[in-house]
């Protein structure tokens, strides 16, 4: 890992169209702005975490998965 | 009659399917699967508002997926300009909007309402949009009754309509 002191105020430079400033300081955070391509996706890390979670857990789905919905549906009608 | 183009694709899960190119999204980025860049969208041949999202690049993966419309008719996700501007969407595009069911745990089916997919057909191009915090859930439940109007014939005022839906 990189790692960079930047003061307030201060960018860091990713490619030729990311930049990173820092925006204030205080104790136990920071606020950062970002400037990026609307092609690049930026989140915070937690939130990307949880959708690559959900979909890690989503993507086995085989022919069973769409039994189990018939199944239910069956259920309901009866 | 115009001769359609398709790819095949041998589906460790699906097994061979036949896949029109029109029906291949580029998809700029799926959260946990950094290598697939392709995914095939299959309809179901019976069932209203179900389908499969399928890897291109990776034969061992397959999403299902549901058209929230049915299950959840409040749900209107407002996709950003960026969003938009992922999957090239003109004013005039329609985009498809879809949502990733987890079928992992038996009896209980949750979607993935936080992060839909949102796709241009027009581009071939979709997104799994990451909705603001807080507004949906990655792991809402969706109940028996949902479950049944997912499952239910295709209907006339679907894409494709069938003809005799009691099979």
């Amino acid at each position: 890992m990189l790692v960079l002191t930047r003061r307030r105020g201060e960018s860091v430079r990713v490619g030729d169209d990311i930049k990173i400033t820092v925006i204030s300081v205080s104790p136990g955070k920071i606020r950062i702005g970002i400037e990026a391509p609307a092609r690049v996706a930026v989140h915070r890390e937690e939130v990307y975490e949880e959708i690559a979670c959900a979909n890690r857990e989503s993507a086995g789905a085989g022919p069973e998965a769409l039994r189990l919905i018939r199944e239910v549906a069956r259920e309901v009608r009866e | 009659m115009t001769e359609q183009k398709c790819v095949q694709l041998n589906h460790e899960r699906l097994g061979r399917l036949e896949i029109p190119l029109e029906s291949i999204l580029e998809v700029e980025g799926l959260p946990g699967f950094p290598d697939v860049r392709q995914l095939a969208l299959v309809e179901h041949d019976r069932l209203a508002s179900l389908g499969w999202l399928v890897a291109v690049e990776r034969p061992d993966l397959a999403f299902v997926v549901i058209d929230p419309q049915c299950a959840f008719p409040s749900y209107a996700p407002q996709p950003t300009a960026d969003d938009l501007q992922a999957i090239g969407a003109e004013p005039d595009d329609e985009i498809s909007l879809l949502v990733i069911a987890n079928l992992s745990v038996a009896g209980r089916t949750h979607v993935n309402l936080a992060a839909p997919i949102l796709a241009n057909p027009r581009t071939r191009r979709a997104i799994q949009a990451i909705l603001p915090e807080g507004n949906h859930s990655t792991r809402t439940p969706i109940g028996p009754e949902a479950l049944s109007n997912l499952a239910g014939p295709k209907t006339a005022a679907t894409r494709q309509i069938e003809s005799n839906p009691q099979r």
